[in-house]
């Protein structure tokens, strides 16, 4: 499947419904796995896995690169991903713009790091350095966050943008957590799309949230009005939900403007059927047809003036 | 320390420190000065007050619900006769040592090796209990263990020759007849009893247990080790001091056709 060209809307593989998938063999475009549930692992899931080859075209998202860390890179986990991107050659490789490990401690999870200049050229740095070892081109993703970690230099798309720019990498936009961020921190979503890289996008995420009551950290309902009645409350990235109707919308706003990259959907906790799922992929790719068309539209409008540098740059590894 | 040291510091005390929830709860100002977090920065989290308990909430979650599910047994045997003893153990593993590996499969093996000592030298705990959480995370661990390499070239087994077995498989020894306890019987209590059991992953990924007597461990074990059939037989009856008659001919015999027969015989190294 290496040579399928990755487009379209795919989704995240997991182990929940991989048995029943592997049955129907859905016409997805894509999957997306992560590389640390499977490099150095034998067995069931890792027989899966080459069967999940023959039938899709395979994308890598990792979780424990530690791209914001302040720990050095760990260069066995590097070799280890090398190996493991050769076996499934995924186009490019992704993992998230945070830290996820301190004083050689994992810590499984993903931490915010502070939107300061210099941590741009540190954080860059590593991004390089990593794209090097692990010899496929990076993209990072814009994580959702819970509070910020230190004085802020700039906001989180400028944050992102000079970290792309600097490292020359690619932007896994993670659309949901755009939204998570804009809702929890008031700010505008639409503003921050206009200052993202958008030009530098080589994939997308969407998923599901859920509202939560701060302090408890109990599940709560979502407001009537997520503009002005979410006091006590916040939303937390948890992908254990369909995706909500403000996400989808933006998603289709963004695709209009970067036109047709892959979109990939998340779903991590309480998995519905798998049926339902392929549903909301199919729901996502509607909304993606009809975006991309939009945008395809529009360039064929403006047929003559010069087209902004698009995701090609990162996907055909000059970056 | 850089400032994004400090802050990464903290935060990973935050989520993984014994009990740093109560320290920044009480007095988050107080947390972050101790832990040398510049002003500027203080300002930032003083904004949001209550969102590294948040952080704390999930990452703690995801090491205990790895830990949980891989050693849902043993849990529930320490739960009952000592509540609390797990959970205290798994606290002190994230607070003194945290998981070092990416792989969140691994976490639990780094906990076991942590909490072992302890549950050891506790005497509320059952002497046995090491012993029941070692195999309990060996069904896991040899199911996910690596692919194993392509086997050299075979001949048909012969005494000269060392044998060959497919991987992965492992000779764990034990000092309790962990494995006959019931997984639904919380109460029941292993037999005091040296244990070899052969752990082996099966064709169709299934991990599977041998429950070997001595002599056939003292020869697996040497078998394993790369030594030719015959002269594991002898250096195996040395060491048990039994004689090489040929009830233990026999018996060897039919426990390599077993293995044949398992998938975990696989031939002779070919010359």
């Amino acid at each position: 499947m290496s040579d399928k060209s990755i487009n379209g809307v795919g989704l995240g593989l997991r182990w929940d419904f991989i048995d029943e998938i592997l049955e129907k063999k859905p016409a997805l475009d894509f999957v997306e796995i992560s590389p640390e549930n499977y490099m150095g692992r034998g067995g069931y899931y890792d027989e899966a896995l080459d069967r999940s080859a023959d039938l899709w075209p395979i994308v890598t998202h990792g979780l424990t690169m530690s791209f914001g860390g302040t720990d050095p890179l760990r260069f066995d986990y590097l070799a280890g991903l090398k190996r493991f991107m050769e076996r499934v050659k995924s186009p490019w490789h992704s993992d998230h713009l945070c830290f996820s490990t301190y004083g050689g401690v994992v810590l499984h999870d993903l931490l915010p790091v502070a939107f300061k200049k210099e941590e741009v050229t540190r954080i860059a740095d590593r991004i390089k350095r990593a794209q090097d070892a692990v010899g496929v081109p990076m993209a990072v993703e814009n994580v959702s966050f819970y509070l910020h970690p230190g004085k802020r230099e700039m906001t989180e798309a400028e944050f992102v943008a000079a970290v792309c720019e600097a490292a020359a990498c690619g932007l896994m936009l993670d659309v949901n957590n755009a939204f998570v961020n804009a809702t929890n921190f008031g700010f505008d979503v639409d503003a921050w799309m206009r200052s993202a890289p958008l030009d530098r996008v080589v994939q997308m995420h969407i998923a599901g949230h859920d509202w939560f009551e701060e302090g408890t950290w109990d599940l709560g309902a979502r407001p009537k009005d997520i503009t002005s009645d979410k006091e006590g409350r916040l939303i937390v990235d948890t992908h254990a939900a369909d995706c909500c109707d403000e996400v989808l919308a933006l998603l289709e706003r963004t695709l209009e403007k970067t036109g047709p990259v892959p979109v990939l959907l998340e779903r991590d906790q309480t998995i519905p059927p798998l049926d339902d799922l392929l549903g909301e992929v199919a729901r996502v790719k509607t909304i993606w047809e009809r975006a991309t068309a939009k945008h395809a539209a529009r360039q064929k409008h403006e047929k003559g003036t010069s087209a902004p540098r698009m995701r090609g740059d990162v996907r055909g590894g000059a970056a | 320390m850089t400032g994004a040291q400090r802050l990464q510091a903290m935060m990973a005390d935050a989520c993984f420190g014994l009990d740093s929830h109560e320290h920044f709860d009480k007095d988050l100002r107080a947390y972050l000065a101790r832990h040398g977090v510049a002003k500027e920065d203080v300002e930032a989290l003083l904004a949001a007050p209550r969102r590294l308990g948040l952080y704390r909430r999930l990452i703690r979650h995801n090491v205990i619900a790895v830990i949980d599910t891989m050693l849902e047994r043993t849990r529930a045997r320490l739960d009952r006769v000592a509540p609390g003893t797990f959970t205290q153990a798994i606290d002190a593993f994230m607070a003194e040592a945290g998981p070092k590996t990416p792989h969140m499969r691994d976490v639990p093996s780094e906990f076991l090796a942590f909490a072992a000592p302890r549950w050891r030298k506790d005497e509320r705990l059952p002497a046995w209990i090491v012993d029941y959480a070692e195999l309990e995370l060996y069904e896991f661990t040899i199911g996910v263990a690596p692919r194993p390499a392509p086997p050299p070239p075979l001949d048909d087994v012969a005494a000269d020759r060392p044998l060959v077995f497919a991987d992965p498989h492992v000779l764990v020894r034990l000092g309790w007849a962990v494995h006959e306890v019931p997984a639904d019987d919380l109460v029941a209590a292993p037999e005091k009893r040296d244990t070899t059991i052969l752990v082996y992953r099966d064709a169709a990924h299934r991990t599977r247990f041998l429950d070997l007597t001595p002599l056939a461990a003292l020869i697996l074990e040497r078998l394993f080790a790369g030594s030719p059939l015959a002269s594991s037989m002898v250096d195996a009856c040395a060491a048990g001091k039994h004689p090489l008659d040929d009830t233990v001919l026999a018996g060897a015999a039919r426990l390599l056709a077993d293995l044949g027969e398992r998938g975990v015989l696989l031939g002779a190294r070919a010359v």
